[in-house]
């Protein structure tokens, strides 16, 4: 979800080993180490900050609760976890990691040169992750300034296609942050009434959010005539009878994301309002029923943008019709126009379509797991919710 | 009090003016969606606007700025919001090349703030686009910013307000049985419905606490000794209340090491005058812990600062050390916390948000500097 990130993560950090065993984190090391020997490189860094972490914690667990990380994973040997924390916070830090070498760094390009000095790779053949799409431009100055000999190169690409394929473990999590935020919503008619601020109102839905035991939860909203306009940040205006809103919501527990949508009505829905639900509605449905392993993203988000009037397709085009979910909140592959990605067998994608239109505005979304001949949905499907006066 | 129009026209100018002074026509000032407590959003400061996603504000040394956001879907809110005439939006893959072409308006030399949280790959495409990398603005926006503004010293006396409110909920709420995060959740809950945006929030419990930390599942316990930092949001200004809760009565220990804290406080704030060092405030919350015996304990690993600026993120002072250097100025925003690790009862906290006026610090938050307990 594309959205403005808090400053911290602000719910329960703890590891559900149950859930995810250590022993699925030492398989992807051992995974990563045979692709970096088969790419030819020394070793790969993969980096991550608070609002995508998904390439470090896919080898460590560990997510930055807030600025960056870091994760040395070399062809052969022990990984090294460098965290942008303080010296007191490892013992926390290891709570949820099963790096034994977890390094505290305060300037990033100093400590990593120190680093890959000491592994006597000052010279070596380093594939690099994350860097393009995260790591700021003064970092990589003062990293290749202290590290000149190094041979760098973006194996984004790789890690990107192995984290594509979730495991079962992996589906699990994404369904239980998928049931976290539909049984919040089942609330929302009851806090949903005129008088209360939308800010007071999801406040109320975060707690639940917060309570199940989610690390963090993302909202979007349009309310009355908002909703015919755009999604935005919580904010302070005041529900008043007849209003619709549409409310976007991603939850991440135990590191995994999944995300929904619904459309609720203070009272009786219009025609009018129905009429561009449904058809929102459909064009889920028909992206659901295309959704599947091996087939071209693009493809799904077409079918999506062909059930709905070019004007409502453009502007949920704007959104985005949808995108892999799992260790980001946001990762590949992208379903748009323009994609030319293929969704991997058993991809955990969300599907969405945010439709404005004649003043009105629908939102409807799924997180579903994409199988051999069908995708499933991790979550429960949505539909227009009145809320009586 | 001035509306925020002219204040934002104010704060602009005299980045104008400082770009005049740096030989700068045009600047580029980047930055994102990942907002942060200790760094300052330049756009928040001149547009008044959080974005959503990468964004530009470009800023002749004549005129009027304009702005270029992602994602396109925003434009709506910040057309409804933003004061300036000039926002477009573009989706993210085509930001480099709008930045480029509205820079084209601006006059030379270009230079760019916000190389440290730009993204490697949109300073590549930005550097394609503009042939070549411009030169490097340095701290020609935040050296405007060093002193809160009255509309922006009002959203920050809200904030800690709203810190109030939350320690408020965390004292009445707190108890035995419940977990780390379900206590939280409750101060978030609190602080979200008297308007906060956002919350800088940790905690910690247990018998005897060596640092803050994120909140666990851990269970809340009898004698647990609970610390809060929490530091909410109210309109992109941040405020922060620091304090700590004990379940159950405390000891004659626990009061005779908070009583340290509580006169190390009023020492930094003694020391929290316009024109003095902000290292004073350090070394004088530092001078009264380390005469009780726990100087060893002033120093890394156990403690960092006394205290940084804030309000709009990172402005100074800056982290308040012993070997910090800028001098207090009125209208600063500060939090000053003597928040500290005792051997004997592990880390207390307590921290309270300023604003330095000529007299010396005034606080802006509100609740009681004492050692809370309630009954387990």
């Amino acid at each position: 979800m594309r959205t403005m990130h808090s400053v911290l993560k602000h719910g329960g950090l703890y590891w559900d080993r149950e859930l995810l065993p250590q022993s699925l984190y030492e398989a992807r090391v051992t995974a990563l180490q045979a692709a970096i020997c088969e790419s030819g490189d020394d070793a790969w860094l993969l980096f991550g900050d608070i609002e995508r972490h998904g390439n470090v914690v896919y080898a460590t667990n560990f997510m930055p609760r807030v600025r960056s990380a870091l994760a040395f994973v070399p062809k052969s040997g022990a990984p090294v976890l460098m965290a942008n924390i303080g010296l007191r916070d490892v013992p926390a830090a290891k709570t949820i990691t099963w790096i034994e070498d977890v390094r505290p760094f305060g300037r990033l390009p100093k400590d990593l040169a120190g680093l890959l000095e000491k592994q006597g790779l000052a010279n070596g053949a380093i594939g690099v992750c994350g860097f393009e799409e995260s790591l700021p431009v003064a970092d990589w100055n003062a990293i290749q300034k202290n590290l000149p000999n190094v041979r760098w190169t973006d194996r984004g690409a790789l890690l990107r296609a192995m984290r594509a394929i979730k495991q079962p473990a992996e589906i699990e999590a994404i369904r239980r942050a998928a049931v976290i935020a539909d049984n919040a919503l089942a609330l929302a008619p009851s806090l949903l009434h005129p008088g209360v601020t939308v800010r007071q109102a999801i406040a109320a839905i975060d707690l639940q959010v917060r309570n199940a035991g989610a690390e963090d939860a993302r909202y979007l909203v349009a309310t009355g005539p908002q909703a015919g306009v755009s999604l935005r940040p919580v904010d302070d205006r005041v529900l008043v009878a007849g209003d619709t809103v549409v409310l976007t919501i991603a939850v991440q527990a135990q590191r995994y994301w999944a995300e929904t949508a619904r459309t609720f009505m203070l009272g009786k829905a219009s025609p009018e309002l129905r009429e561009l639900h449904e058809v929102a509605a459909s064009a889920l449905s028909e992206m659901i029923a295309v959704t599947k392993a091996d087939f071209a993203a693009r493809a799904v988000a077409a079918a999506g943008e062909a059930a709905l009037d070019p004007k409502i397709a453009a502007g949920a085009g704007a959104y985005g019709f949808g995108h892999g979910i799992g260790l980001d909140a946001e990762e590949g592959p992208t379903l748009s126009a323009e994609s030319a990605d293929i969704i991997a067998r058993d991809a955990t994608l969300v599907l969405r379509v945010i439709a404005h239109g004649n003043g009105q505005g629908a939102a409807t979304a799924a997180t579903v797991v994409a199988g051999r001949s069908r995708c499933r949905p991790l979550g429960a499907m949505t539909s227009l919710i009145e809320i009586p006066a | 009090m001035v509306d925020i129009a002219s204040d934002l026209q104010r704060r602009v100018g005299r980045v104008q003016g400082a770009m005049a002074q740096a030989g700068i026509g045009g600047l580029i000032v980047f930055y994102g969606a990942q907002h942060n407590m200790l760094r300052m959003d330049p756009i928040l400061l001149l547009a008044d606007y959080r974005v959503m996603g990468p964004s530009a504000l470009l800023v002749p040394r004549d005129g009027a700025p304009k702005l270029v956001l992602t994602p396109t879907w925003d434009l709506a809110r910040a057309r409804e919001q933003v004061k300036l005439k000039d926002v477009t939006a573009v989706e993210e893959a085509a930001l480099a090349g709008a930045i480029a072409n509205a820079a084209k308006s601006l006059p030379q030399s270009l230079a760019l703030v916000g190389r440290e949280v730009m993204p490697l790959g949109i300073a590549r495409a930005l550097y394609r686009e503009l042939g070549g990398e411009p030169m490097d603005g340095g701290d020609v926006v935040k050296a405007t910013a060093n002193t809160r503004t009255e509309i922006e010293i009002e959203r920050i006396s809200k904030a800690a307000k709203i810190a109030d409110e939350g320690f408020r909920a965390l004292t009445e709420e707190a108890r035995v049985g419940m977990r780390e995060y379900e206590l939280a959740a409750i101060l978030d809950a609190t602080m979200q419905s008297h308007g906060s945006e956002d919350n800088f929030g940790l905690m910690s419990t247990g018998p005897h606490n060596v640092a803050i930390r994120a909140v666990s599942d851990r269970k809340l316990e009898p004698g647990d000794v609970i610390v809060g930092e929490i530091t909410p949001c109210y309109r992109g200004y941040f405020a922060q209340l620091c304090r700590t809760l004990i379940l159950g009565e405390p000891t004659a220990l626990q009061r005779e090491k908070y009583d340290l804290l509580l006169n190390a406080e009023r020492a930094g704030f003694a020391a929290a005058k316009p024109g003095l060092p902000s290292s004073g405030i350090a070394k004088a919350v530092n001078d009264v812990i380390g005469a009780a015996g726990y100087g060893e304990f002033c120093r890394q690993p156990y403690m960092r600062t006394r205290g940084h600026g804030l309000g709009l993120g990172g402005v100074v002072p800056y982290d308040v050390t012993e070997d910090s250097s800028p001098l207090l100025e009125t209208d600063m925003t500060m939090v000053i916390h003597p928040n500290q690790y005792i051997p004997e009862t592990g880390y207390m906290m307590l921290g309270d948000t300023v604003v330095i006026e000529k007299g010396g610090a005034r606080c802006l938050t509100e609740t009681e500097q004492r050692l809370f307990w309630k009954e387990a």
